[in-house]
């Protein structure tokens, strides 16, 4: 028999075993989302946002209704989104984890592979495909990571990966790449870290890992007893890359920050009541200006009747100078239209703050901790109502101002100047969950915001009309 | 000699093939329940909300069964469940 013959006849045996033996052992698991919702509203989807300044969805990031008529039609649309994960176990300590989405803006959007941008009738993109005919490329890779527990108590993660911050993400909560060490000892979890956001030398001379815009981390949880957690954290963001200025409306240029960030957070639960909240402090520089800035946060939960009260507290420092001297000004990644990478959602808001039912079309008043450099003040309430196994309910309101005003704040249309106020508005909204069957619910949220004379006089003709949001929303997890 | 040894290890890849696709086949007179109901698929897995289910039963069996070392474990599992869902489920336009 012929040398290569034999190499075949192996070749065919190895693949064979390898296609149909068990004893490869690799878990297989795959998991996904699928969601489609009909939104009804005067804020998403509409001029009032974003949408109308470079955002190519219904809106990406924020309520900016000055200098627009101050009545516009309420839009009707549904979006759609699926996301898909599979991850594969090589054994208990060993997995690759990845993670894809496909969503559509909205349906009738665009097709043939039709970027979903208004106006934009070539070349392919992420959130299109969504208009008769589909049949255009709109996978996108969310993460890809390394998950393995190199040692006894020491676990790695290596690659783009879902990371947040411990101070409910008034910081950062996205998806990016680097490595991450965590440790469990008895009561003891340290945490540190290194994560790449962006690298512009490409851009800016031909350099790489010159220009870039890092965060190095260290992280440590204590479980004190039964009822008492504490944590620690320390966070340096230095951002020395062409990107966003963190503290600007559409401005972006090369950039200058090194920002040392402080955090303590705690949790205390005694019988019904569970207490939590963080402090954080930052120091550093930011485009050449010396930097000092706070958040406090406080929040509460409380078993009352047959449900739960929960109660939040946020203040976030801001500045009146958004372009010299020392300032005030929150850095978090990031504060700029588009790219807010990070999320407030504990205060169940869907208007005033970011809304935990948006998917691309994502707009709030306060979209960003830092809030354009105003900073923010905002007092929660709401209550868990659920009324069977199989439907659950909520109610909440939320009370909120900028911290400090400045140029970013939107011009009265008679004076030209800020309004005095630095109230901007009161939400008020309501929402009710039915399970149709296993791991599929169809829900409602429906918002209504009375806004404060921080807008007063904003648009071209008046004052702006309070914004609502209605959404019906039919959910599919596996 | 050849074309005995090819033949042979076609045979091998074959059977072991048909072996896999076997497994999937209801016994005589019994209905299919994986055509008729997608239930009890040879490769079927768990979707998330079984997972935990699953996790939580057996974290209820406590100290009876799992030594303290298992159960931490355990939680562990129920931790990176929740991340999956948690993952999923992440609201934004990002």
């Amino acid at each position: 028999m012929k040398r290569s013959n034999v190499l075949a006849a192996l070749l065919t045996l190895a693949l064979t075993a390898a296609a149909t033996t068990p004893a490869m052992a690799l878990e297989n698991e795959f998991h996904g989302l699928f969601s489609a919702r009909y939104i009804n509203s005067n804020f998403n989807g509409t001029s009032t946002t974003s949408f109308t300044d470079g955002a190519k969805y219904g809106g990406d990031t924020k309520y900016m209704p000055d200098g627009k008529p101050k009545e516009v039609f309420s839009a009707n649309f549904i979006e759609q989104r699926a996301r898909l994960q599979y991850i594969a176990k090589a054994n208990a300590d060993l997995k690759l984890v990845t993670h894809f989405e496909l969503d559509y803006t909205y349906w009738g959007n665009s097709a043939y592979g039709f970027n979903s941008a208004p106006g934009v009738t070539s070349g392919s993109g992420r959130n299109g495909g969504g208009a008769i005919g589909a049949d255009t490329v709109n996978l996108e890779t969310k993460s890809i990571y390394l998950d393995a527990n190199i040692f006894k108590n020491v676990n790695m993660k290596l690659g783009m990966q879902p990371y947040n911050d411990a101070f409910k993400g008034v910081l950062f909560d996205a998806d990016m790449a680097g490595i991450d060490f965590s440790s469990s000892y008895d009561k003891f979890t340290p945490s540190i870290g290194y994560f790449r956001f962006n690298d512009s030398g490409v851009a800016q001379d031909r350099v790489l890992g010159h220009l870039t815009n890092d965060l190095f981390l260290l992280d440590g949880k204590f479980n004190v007893n039964n009822n008492l957690k504490v944590g620690a954290a320390y966070y340096l963001f230095r951002n020395n890359s062409f990107s966003t200025n963190p503290n600007l409306l559409n401005d972006t240029g090369k950039q200058d920050a090194k920002i040392s960030t402080l955090g303590l957070n705690a949790e205390f639960t005694t019988g019904p009541l569970t207490l939590n909240g963080f402090g954080l402090f930052q120091v550093g520089t930011v485009t050449a200006r010396a930097t000092t800035a706070w958040a406090l946060n406080a929040g509460a939960k409380l078993k009352v009747g047959p449900g739960t009260a929960r109660s939040e507290f946020l203040y976030v420092s801001g500045d009146n100078n958004t372009t010299t001297g020392h300032s005030n000004a929150f850095y978090s990644v990031f504060n700029h239209i588009g790219t807010a990478e990070h999320g407030y959602y504990d205060n169940e808001m869907a208007i005033l703050g970011r809304d935990k039912n948006a998917y691309t079309t994502d707009n709030s008043i306060i979209p960003t901790a830092g809030n354009d450099a105003q900073g923010q003040i905002g007092g929660y309430i709401g209550y868990d109502l659920p009324i069977n196994a199989k439907l659950t309910t909520a109610f909440n309101a939320g009370f909120a101002a900028v911290a400090k005003e400045n140029n970013n704040k939107p011009k009265n249309r008679f004076t030209g100047k800020n309004n005095d106020s630095n109230y901007l508005g009161t939400e008020i909204n309501a929402e009710a969950t039915y399970q149709l069957l296993e791991g599929l619910t169809v829900g409602t949220r429906v918002a209504y915001v009375i806004l404060g004379d921080y807008y007063k006089e904003v648009a071209s003709n008046g004052t702006p009309v309070n914004p609502y949001d209605a959404k019906l929303m039919f959910k599919y997890t596996f | 000699m050849k074309k005995v040894l090819i033949a042979v290890l076609t045979a091998c890849a074959l059977s072991a093939s048909a072996m896999a696709f076997a497994a999937d086949a209801p016994k005589a007179n019994a209905k299919d329940e994986c055509l008729l109901a997608s239930k009890g698929c040879k490769d079927q897995v768990d979707s998330i909300q079984q997972k935990i289910k699953r996790i939580n039963t057996e974290i209820k069996k406590g100290k009876k069964v799992y030594s303290a070392e298992e159960l931490k474990k355990l939680q562990q599992k129920l931790k990176e469940a929740d991340d999956i869902i948690n993952s999923l489920e992440k609201p934004g336009n990002r």
